[in-house]
């Protein structure tokens, strides 16, 4: 035991004399080095670009793969700018007779629209072995159905590797993928209401893969399993093989996507990761057995042309990127609003960008070690939770917000978004008591609208960082409106003092809550009106915010409200079912166009008809004809005239208690610079720099070790067992015990 | 022994097939292959048809557990998409079909509307009760989801005759309605066959060789498995052992100075480690060493001989969130083993108090430390849920967890399958253990 004990107290020592103590959580040859380092909180599920849609997965897709347009880093509002494009599509309608139409020309006599693309030569993709080719001229790791990886953790580990240049085939060969029915791809509906031929591809595809499943469960025998087989033998069809009347190649660099009708809206989604090309070897090289036996998939190891190019991919412990070589000529941007050159944004206009060489983002479930590490220099930036918002922000006695003396002493700086997104209160339009269209039902809904207090609710529950809603539109995004003329007149007043609008006083809620047959809540059988109120926040946290609601019903407009938390995907059943009343949900934009609100509230599109996204089931012919019509308009001053016009329809209705528009707050240290919030989009790893070095000299000034506890406790330890030992010892020379 | 063994693993089998067929009943009790389909095709814009194509793509198009061969062969959604009202199956023939029809769950939405089924030339069908003599059916308001079957007959020899289906509307208002109608045909299936093709079948079978497949989102299972179990083991396995050690010493301790101010606040220092949260233990363990001390890393995780800087706090807490409970109940034991009359003979044999205590006593009061620890062996490598999750560790402890969250039955059936094995495995070891320490012990 002696022993035991003396090595233990040597080992300590050994410890505090040689340093081994640092909370410095990466390798010490990293510290100088110019690497980004972030967070994710979720696991990637899917870095396929035909498949993924979902915020987490972007973070890394948008540095990966290539769109061929992309949003400008600094104007505002959001404009699109050509990325791997020579030009913006050159978009032309054709009528029957394959005459060119002008822009004007109305929608009943195109027959197609064409978009044609022109994609920049000389752009190329990252390093990857299924280009790699052998003398012959054949592709060295496209090995047929018997051949055999080396046991491999990332393709990049297979020797040798190679690039190509990305050609208008790629971008094609992509958008067929859109279609295969093995991927389900998100927006494949969408693109088959417009693409020429797309829904009949996707039949033909579906067809072939099912022949090819039966036959090979006849010919497997009783213990076939599609899963094994299939991983074993993976299904490919050669998509190249395949002609579409709507995709089409013109030359090398330019290709062609034919749609049905004007669909302005694809612009936006050429922006996003859907529309980055893919080489067919690529696909090839992960649908041989010897990946798939492996698990290596598209999915999991993307193969892009942008910035960066995933270097580890470990979704439950860090994913790493790293600068793509053979990345094309790509310049910081030189314009920008005057702000932004005061902000620095414009420092380093006409660089090449990337600046940055490796992006480390760590798993981090939990916020108070994320948030730590951040204090402590080993993370760039940080987002605001509500759990550390105090620590981080404070408000002035004119309710201005600035950050706390901590941060201020840390150099570290904050900017704040308006998120493109809305969270709603909505009726279930097709309930007997909250909805319906005549005008008692309606001013029952106008009532709860006026007393639901949603600039209370931001107050409290968003810590004041939130806009209330005067509409489903949010600012940022065609057809909102600042000031006066932007309010809801059915919730609010203009208040001419403060030049804001004013929540119109509870008295008039109680007006209209009169008049719709529940005076002092009241209904005509005299009993007081009770609503169910939906909601998927079932987590001991939102406890506080679904009392505030029910007391919202029950204070001023004495309505009793239940509250029915359910997990998300019961919440989500009741919905397609149609058995909500009273319920909440939120909707992150798409793309920045109104229409990808309104659609929320476009009657075909309702939950239970169609279990498509109008969750409220709302469904007025006036607001439907409006919305078909300037749908797919471009954004003018008709547009305007017709969204009022839709705007006005809807607030009157109140489907939704307008809610609120979310603020996205980040936190950034000194050395981490070209900080501007991009909420559509998000390739912006590219534009960002750090400052290793002064990094390295905060990380060293802000963590020095305190090693004085742990001599404390060994000391501590000793001295108690002084007297212990001492007795011990008495008593081995001692009497035995009675 | 070695009977004993082949015994107790073949035992293992019915409990290993139990286990599967409870956790299957369970999981699709909560939650249908619909909505596994919609939670992993993600929240925005889903529409039926992509559901029933992620089914297929995971066999959970079949039935639960038996299959009567019905097969799909006409799936059709009337939406504003699709602006025809009848469908015709070519050359259907003769054999026993069922229709099923899903109309929207809310009255207002459905219009009073009819269906009708019929047949080619030569052949004759025979509906059931509710359809009229002309094959038409009237659908009442928000039917939901019915299914009707019924058989084509035809004359020996003939062609193939065709099958229509058609919605009588009232009005073309077809942008509204979107009633889901599904034709199914049933083959004639073999005995094996209509066990084997369920989802049952497909997805649990292979649970007994060990063969755990892919996750609902494509990972391989057992890649995963062994990737995260390193560093569970990294924490759990110098946890159990320092730990381990530390409880036998102090208990000891408390033991040899029984009765002692020593033995007295020893017992009220381990009740009140007892009563803390392991959660305090991380959080201000967390706050104190790391944040303000500097001395690890808050969080986090290498490979590699890297490795130590960031199990040494987790695997301290480990240590120290059991040792109260471990300490006392160790104590216990030995209290009890010290009276015993092999240690009087030991004592008066003139052996020191240090000697009785750490040979002869100790070994005496392996057998119950043994059953605790020898059991819990194999669960080294499944980790803990709330250290891995606040420390960052990369490990299996979350893996269920997860799953469950995210509607991944081919995690958690592997994962429960897995459990039961290591149980399995662990009372087994138990048992071969005693043998070693206690030689009274025989296993026939």
């Amino acid at each position: 035991m002696r022993i035991v004990s003396r090595y233990a107290i040597a080992l300590v020592l050994a410890c505090l004399l040689g340093g081994c103590f640092s909370n410095d959580p990466y390798p010490e040859s990293d510290t100088k080095k110019n690497i980004y380092y972030s967070t994710f909180s979720g696991e990637p599920r899917r870095l396929d670009p035909a498949q993924s849609y979902s915020e987490d997965e972007y973070n890394f897709l948008n540095q990966i793969y290539e769109p061929p347009l992309q949003y400008h880093f600094l104007k505002r509002p959001y404009e699109l700018e050509p990325l791997t494009l020579a030009r913006m599509p050159k978009i032309t309608a054709f009528d029957a007779e394959g005459q060119a139409l002008a822009d004007d020309a109305p929608a009943e006599r195109i027959a197609k629209v064409v978009w044609e693309l022109t994609v920049k030569p000389g752009i190329g993709y990252q390093n990857h072995p299924c280009f790699a080719k052998n003398s012959d001229g054949t592709y060295a790791w496209h090995l047929g159905t018997d051949g055999v990886f080396p046991a491999i953790a990332h393709p990049n580990e297979l020797q040798p590797q190679g690039f190509r240049e990305v050609t208008a085939e790629d971008y094609i060969y992509q958008m067929k993928r859109l279609a295969h029915p093995s991927l389900h791809c998100p927006i494949f509906g969408t693109l088959a209401d417009h693409v020429a031929g797309f829904a009949e591809f996707q039949e033909q595809l579906a067809q072939e893969i099912s022949a090819i499943r039966k036959q090979r469960r006849e010919a497997g025998g009783v213990f076939y399993n599609q899963e094994t087989d299939e991983r074993d033998n993976p299904i490919w069809l050669d998509l190249r093989a395949y002609d579409i009347p709507g995709l089409k190649v013109v030359d090398r660099y330019t290709f062609q996507i034919i749609l049905n009708d004007r669909y302005p809206q694809l612009k936006y989604w050429l922006a996003m990761p859907f529309f980055a090309p893919m080489p067919w070897e690529a696909d090839r090289f992960f649908s041989q057995a010897a990946a798939s036996k492996q698990n290596l998939t598209l999915n999991r190891f993307p193969v892009g042309s942008g910035a960066y190019a995933l270097d580890v991919n470990r979704p439950n412990y860090r994913m790493v990127l790293r600068r793509n070589p053979n990345y094309h000529d790509d310049l910081y941007p030189s314009e920008g609003s005057p702000d932004d050159r005061e902000q620095g944004l414009l420092d380093d206009a006409g660089k090449k960008l990337p600046s940055i060489d490796e992006a480390v983002y760590v798993l981090e479930r939990e916020g108070v070690p994320r948030w730590n590490k951040f204090l402590q220099g080993y993370y760039d930036a940080s987002g605001v939770g509500s759990d550390i918002f105090d620590q981080a922000v404070k408000f002035g006695a004119s309710g201005d917000m600035s950050l706390t003396e901590d941060m201020k002493a840390q150099n570290i700086s904050l900017v704040a978004a308006t998120k493109p997104s809305t969270w709603y209160f909505a009726f279930n339009m097709l309930d007997d008591v909250v909805g319906g269209y005549d005008e008692k039902r309606t001013k029952l809904r106008q009532a709860i609208s006026i007393a639901m207090n949603m600039e209370e609710y931001i107050q409290i529950f968003e810590n004041g960082q939130g806009r209330a809603a005067q509409g489903p539109v949010p600012p940022g995004i065609f057809g909102f409106k600042e000031g006066r003329e932007g309010i809801n007149p059915v919730v609010y007043e203009w208040d001419e003092e403060r030049n804001a609008p004013k929540r119109r006083a509870l008295a008039e809620a109680h007006k209209l809550l009169a008049e719709a047959g529940y005076p002092k809540g009241i209904g005509p059988d005299g009993r007081q009106l009770v609503l169910g109120f939906d909601t998927m926040r079932t987590n001991a946290a939102s406890k506080a915010a679904l009392d505030w609601i029910r007391r919202q019903f029950e204070e001023n407009l004495n309505i009793q409200l239940q509250i029915r938390a359910t997990e998300y995907n019961q919440f989500q059943e009741k919905a397609q079912k149609g058995n909500l009343q009273v319920f909440e949900w939120g909707w992150n934009a798409d793309y920045p166009d109104p229409e990808n609100f309104l659609f929320l509230l476009y009657g075909p599109n309702g939950k239970v008809k169609s279990k498509n996204e109008n969750a409220a089931n709302y469904e007025n012919p006036k607001f439907d004809a409006l919305f078909k019509k300037l749908e797919n308009m471009d954004n003018t001053p008709e547009r305007m005239k017709l969204l009022d016009e839709t705007l006005a329809i809807l607030r009157h209705d109140c489907p939704w208690v307008w809610g609120y528009h979310e603020t996205d707050f980040t936190l950034y240290h000194d050395w981490y610079m070209n900080v501007k919030p991009m909420l559509f989009g998000g390739n912006t790893l590219k534009y960002k720099r750090v400052d290793p070095v002064r990094r390295a000299q905060m990380r060293e000034a802000w963590n020095h070790t305190v090693t004085w506890p742990v001599w404390t406790l060994v000391a501590l330890l000793v001295v108690t067992f002084i007297p212990a030992a001492i007795a011990m010892y008495r008593r081995e020379k001692g009497a035995a015990p009675q | 022994m070695i009977a004993y063994i082949i015994r107790r693993v073949l035992y293992a089998v019915p409990t290993v097939i139990g286990v599967n067929v409870i956790v299957f009943m369970l999981f699709f009790y909560i939650s249908n292959p619909d909505q596994m389909a919609e939670r992993h095709l993600g929240a925005k814009r889903i529409n039926p048809e992509l559901i029933d194509e992620w089914k297929r793509e995971h066999a959970l198009n079949l039935p639960y557990f038996y299959n009567k061969g019905w097969r799909s062969t006409l799936e059709w959604s009337l939406s504003a998409a699709q602006k025809e009202n009848k469908k015709t199956v070519a050359s259907a023939g003769p054999g026993h079909y069922a229709l099923v029809v899903e109309t929207p769950q809310n009255e207002k939405l459905v219009l009073a509307r009819s269906l009708r089924i019929s047949a080619g030339e030569g052949a004759t069908l025979s509906l059931p009760s509710e359809f009229d003599a002309d094959g038409r059916l009237e659908l009442p308001a928000a039917i939901g989801k019915r299914r009707f079957e019924f058989d084509l007959a035809q004359p020996e020899g003939a062609a193939p005759a065709s099958l229509d289906i058609a919605f009588d509307l009232p009005k073309l208002e077809s942008e509204t309605l979107t009633h889901r109608v599904v034709l199914e045909f049933q083959e004639p299936i073999g005995a094996t066959d209509s066990v084997v093709e369920t989802i049952f079948f497909q997805r649990s079978v292979k649970m007994l060789w060990l063969d755990f497949g892919k996750s609902d989102r494509g990972n391989d299972i057992k890649q995963q498995i062994f990737e995260r179990m390193g560093p569970s083991l990294a924490i759990s396995v110098p946890a159990l052992v320092l730990g381990l050690l530390l409880e036998i010493f102090f208990a000891m301790l408390l033991a040899f100075f029984r009765g002692t101010y020593v033995d007295y606040w020893g017992v009220v220092l381990c009740v009140l480690m007892m009563s803390i949260s392991v959660m305090f233990y991380i959080l201000g363990m967390q706050v104190l060493v790391s944040k303000y001390w500097h001395l690890f890393p808050i969080s986090g995780y290498a490979y590699g001989s890297d490795a130590m800087k960031f199990v040494a706090l987790p695997i301290l807490i480990a240590v120290i969130g059991s040792l109260g409970g471990s300490v006392r109940f160790y104590r216990t034991i030995f209290l009890e083993e010290i009276n015993k009359d092999y240690v009087r003979t030991a004592r008066s044999k003139g052996l020191a108090e240090r000697s009785v205590l750490f040979v002869h006593v100790l070994k005496n009061a392996m057998i119950p430390i043994l059953t605790g620890v020898v059991v819990s062996l194999p669960f080294l490598f499944t980790g803990s849920l709330v250290l891995e999750s606040f420390f960052a560790i990369p490990g299996l402890g979350s893996y269920t967890i997860d799953a469950i969250q995210n509607v991944d039955f081919a995690i958690v059936q592997a994962m429960v399958a897995l459990g039961a094995y290591l149980y399995i495995l662990g009372l087994l070891m138990t048992d071969i253990s005693y043998t070693l320490v206690d030689p009274r012990v025989r296993l026939e």
